[in-house]
């Protein structure tokens, strides 16, 4: 046997070992998250949440949503926010050193002003400005800080110091929330005993080509667009499958930034948002959990199924790659920073098998395939490649990924069903089939570029200019 | 004959509400949610409003401020409140309500109250 | 055969197509799920909204008859009727009417209910195995006010399911009220906050009673129970039981006494801002703010010194807080507390916090 032959057929062997574990995980994650969905809404089938809003026993919140140069939409975004039915709330928009005139917009609006504030700097941050209340007693939930910019983190942190409820729930400014979403997104830290529920996740739905108007989701349509469709399956397949299932085992590492929900002590005594990593919202979760686990304090991060957030996705190449490699630079900072985890087993499921997930299956991925297509094309050039061992083990991993893609979107249908129309769903399957030969390999060679962009130590987030929300979020 | 302005998002109350005032000689325009309420308001210029306090699109207390902001004519408000929503109600009497119903209520008191709102305001 | 030999055999490329074949029968499978699922949920949604309109016709006449004896069932909602999913698609409707509704109309909602056969689909539910079909029946009987099924739902108020448990403890304190409480002497499985809130808004509809099982709630094994009944004695002033509650701020667990130090602030005597000054320097950060929080509504001149000392304290919000209490209980003390201010900068910066507070 020439060494050629020993490397092709271990390396052969290596993806097909690597494939089938992964394979295995997704079938293992899919059947578990089964379960959680079915729980979840027997649980809730009757229950009346707006008991949690009008109670004066319910938890207090506070909605932190930092704003930067959001001016063209603050004043409907806020609104919406200051509708949400909870009678405990208060609603924090950090004006994070805007260059337009968000935070003037926001004082003529609802008539600010601003007031005697002692911040506490619990967790240092950027300096703070101001802090500003309405003059209009209907808008007294409304609080708006005005600090020096510094990032998402930052502002995250500022909203942390200024709030003065108990648990925190952290938002995108410009996403769409249901009305009812912070009572489905409570009600989880009131149910659990024996064990403290740390933080709470819930599903980020794409709002693109949906109708929309003051703020509200008036029709849902499926993206008329490839990029924001292709999106659409992929947020399906990680919420509803994917976070469910890891919720159930208790190993959920990431609750997303567009919405959140967190016990803000615990999150102050872990020392609150780091700014020096772009995944942030990953980051935060995956420390506080460590913090608990560390203190030996049993504790719980817990997901609902419900779709409560419609958040925008990005339509280009340029917008949806720079998001992926801010992705997967996070991903990188987050399991760099916290590599003492890695099968330790002094840290339960998250140390011996989220970790090692994420380290395996969502960091290395994109390196081991596009090691795969380098390998695959020298192969080929050199007349070395099996096909026909080639396009069965291409079949195999692409039928796999189509099933799996099949089930992400019968998910949807059993559950929260949001895609009603037939046409909406065929559009989205058929979309499903382009995946392994458009879409995926875009991914990838983002995702690659994060990592050269590591390497260079590129930290920055990148323009990530959106379109808003008009009364159809759709390019014409 | 006097007319009503019923903002309720529940099909089945709005429904059951609407009948009880026509069989008392009321007019009735209803709106399903607080967006609804507030498009019709102006447009119809009701002699009473009704209002639920949780309201999709927009809540009682935005709909209770718009009316009392109407300056051709002054309209009593009367809310509907769920237990435990003192708070609100206070908070809606600051902005100018004039009566409010917790829930559960009596379709009878609801009509007499009503009415005694209109009779105030003739 | 050689190693290598086994490993392609294993990995066969026939092997793979063969899986990949019978995946993609199972891919067609389940798109082909997704379609009938997509078809029967059309098809109930549309049969709803087609139905729902003319059905709250129905059921509004029906509500403001003074009676359901002359209510008659029309052919189209016979042909209704016959599929149980529409069945308690009307309960659902007419519980909701309920909780909206009282007097007259409630008693027809409930006559309507009897009247249509839907208490039988209920028993049947709350009799069945499945966990959640029994909370749901368990549910429905308590909201249509079947108080003859109320010894039956009373026996689930321990039951090892959570759902059935939460819905038999609402629907016997909905039924009995503070006497339904009855149950906490004996229950050995969890209550969680949740139900706990769902417990006080039951009683909050009622007028207080008598609780001779509190003393024993606050001393019983179950930890939940104990805050449970802290908050009963907070929300009820049940000033016989303050030296128990003062008892339970030695308990190790921080929750408890969390709930403990909220009570005695409601149940607060001529000792209690003793007690609380005592607690204060072995308390957690969350517990010293609540307690300085409490001293706002139970404290007077005499914990003067005691605020006066926070102004040392390294935590901004102990500061806060005490100024807060000394702002609602000493009023010669908080202008000594303004003057003190005047010559520190975040005593200062607090101070004026304070003041715009107390002018909303």
């Amino acid at each position: 046997m020439t060494i050629l032959t020993i490397a092709t057929t271990l390396l052969t062997i290596g993806i097909f070992i690597y494939a089938c574990t992964l394979l295995t995980s997704y079938m293992v994650i899919g059947i578990a998250s089964i379960g959680g969905s079915r729980e979840y809404m027997y649980k809730n089938e009757f229950t009346d949440f707006r008991l949690l809003a009008s109670s004066p026993h319910a938890p207090s919140v506070s909605i932190l949503a930092p704003a930067y140069n959001e001016g063209a939409t603050i004043i409907e975004n806020v609104r919406s926010l200051l509708s949400l039915y909870y009678s405990n709330l208060e609603v924090v928009v950090i004006n994070d050193g805007s260059k337009d005139d968000c935070l003037q917009k926001l004082i003529d609006g609802y008539d600010l002003e601003k007031i005697d504030f002692h911040v506490q700097y619990k967790i240092a941050t950027k300096e703070v400005r101001g802090v500003y209340r309405s003059r209009k007693a209907v808008y007294k939930r409304l609080v708006v800080v005005d600090k020096v910019n510094g990032g998402k983190a930052d502002a995250l942190n500022v909203g942390i110091n200024v709030s003065s409820n108990d648990y925190i729930v952290c938002i995108d400014v410009d996403c769409i929330l249901e009305q009812d979403s912070l009572l489905k997104m409570m009600k989880p830290f009131l149910e659990e005993t024996g064990k403290k529920v740390i933080a709470s996740g819930g599903v980020v739905r794409i709002a693109n080509s949906c109708e929309i108007k003051d703020g509200r989701l008036e029709k849902i349509r499926l993206p008329e667009n490839y990029w924001a469709r292709m999106q659409s399956l992929e947020y399906i397949r990680a919420f509803i499958i994917g976070r469910m299932a890891w919720a159930r085992i208790n190993g959920l590492l990431l609750i997303s930034g567009a919405f959140g929900a967190f016990d803000k002590q615990i999150a102050i005594e872990a020392g609150g948002y780091n700014h020096k990593t772009v995944g942030e919202d990953m980051e935060l979760v995956v420390r506080m959990r460590r913090y608990m686990e560390e203190q030996r304090r049993p504790y719980r991060v817990t997901y609902i199924p419900d779709p409560l957030c419609w958040t925008e996705a990005p339509e280009s190449t340029k917008i949806l790659g720079r998001q992926r490699n801010r992705w997967t630079r996070g991903t990188i900072e987050t399991l760099k920073m916290h590599s003492p985890l890695f099968l330790n087993p002094r840290y339960g499921v998250m140390g011996m098998l989220s970790y090692p997930f994420w380290f395996f299956f969502e960091m290395l991925a994109p390196l081991i395939e596009f090691f795969g297509m380098v390998v695959f094309t020298i192969l080929s050039i050199m007349g070395l490649i099996n096909w026909h061992a080639f396009l069965a083990l291409l079949a195999f991993i692409i039928s796999f990924g189509y099933l799996f893609s099949a089930f992400a979107a019968y998910m949807e249908v059993a559950t929260f069903n949001m895609y009603r129309r037939r046409t909406d769903m065929m559009k989205l399957l058929l979309t499903a089939l382009t995946e392994p030969f458009v879409f995926h390999p875009f991914v990838v060679w983002a995702a690659i570029k994060g990592y050269v962009d590591i390497i260079r130590k590129k930290n920055s987030w990148g323009e990530m200019t959106r379109q808003g929300f008009g009364p159809t979020a759709q390019k014409k | 004959m006097p007319k009503i302005l019923l903002i309720e998002d529940d099909n089945l109350i709005r429904k059951t509400v609407e009948l009880k005032f026509k069989k008392e000689n009321l007019d009735v325009v209803c709106a399903c949610d607080g967006r609804e309420g507030l498009q019709k308001l102006p447009l119809e210029m009701p002699d009473i409003v009704l209002t639920d306090l949780m309201l999709p699109y927009a809540s009682g207390l935005e709909i209770v401020s718009a009316v009392k902001a109407i300056e051709e004519k002054d309209i009593p408000v009367i809310i509907f409140s769920t237990m435990g929503q003192e708070h609100i109600v206070q908070e809606a009497f600051r902005l100018g309500a004039d009566d409010f119903i917790a829930k559960p209520f009596s379709l009878t008191e609801l009509t007499i109250r009503i009415k005694n709102q209109l009779k105030k305001t003739e | 055969m050689t190693g290598q030999q086994e490993i392609q055999n294993f990995i066969s490329p026939e092997r793979l197509y063969a899986a990949a074949a019978f995946f993609s029968i199972i891919t067609l499978a389940v798109v082909a799920m997704i379609y009938i699922r997509l078809y029967i949920k059309k098809k109930t949604h549309f049969g709803h909204a087609r139905i729902t309109e003319q059905l709250n016709e129905w059921i509004s006449e029906a509500l403001l008859e003074e009676t359901t004896v002359n209510i008659t069932m029309q052919p189209w909602l016979m042909q209704y009727f016959a599929k149980e999913v529409h069945r308690r698609y009307v309960t659902d409707s007419l519980i909701n009417a309920k909780k909206n509704l009282k007097g007259a109309a409630s008693n027809s909602i409930v006559d309507l209910y009897l009247k249509l056969g839907l208490k039988k689909d209920s028993l049947n539910r709350m009799r069945s195995l499945v966990w959640h079909k029994k909370a749901r029946g368990i549910y429905e009987l308590y909201m249509m006010g079947q108080q003859d099924m109320a010894a039956e739902i009373e026996r689930h108020t321990n039951s090892w399911f959570e759902g059935v448990r939460a819905e038999a403890q609402t629907a016997t304190v909905g039924f009995k009220g503070f006497a339904g409480l009855e149950f906490l002497s004996i229950l050995t499985q969890p209550l969680n906050e949740w139900q706990q809130l769902k417990l006080l808004e039951q009683l909050h509809k009622l007028n207080v009673e008598e609780m001779p099982g509190l003393p024993g709630w606050l001393a019983s094994p179950n930890l939940q129970v104990q805050i449970f009944a802290l908050k009963i004695a907070d929300i009820y002033n049940q000033f016989h039981v303050h030296d128990q509650v003062a008892e339970l701020l030695c308990a190790d667990n921080e929750a408890l006494r969390t709930q403990a130090i909220k009570t005695l602030g409601r149940i607060g005597n001529e000792e209690t801002a003793g007690i609380m000054r005592d607690q204060y320097r072995q308390e957690t950060q969350g517990n010293k703010k609540l307690i300085l929080r409490q001293l706002g509504m139970v404290g007077s001149d005499l914990d003067r010194n005691f605020l006066m000392e926070r102004m040392n304290e390294e935590d901004d919000g102990l500061k806060l807080e005490a100024m807060r209490a000394m702002a609602q209980c000493d009023a010669e003390g908080w202008d000594e507390l303004l003057s003190l201010a005047n010559d520190n900068t975040v005593l200062n910066s607090i101070s004026k916090q304070v003041l715009y507070e107390l002018e909303q």
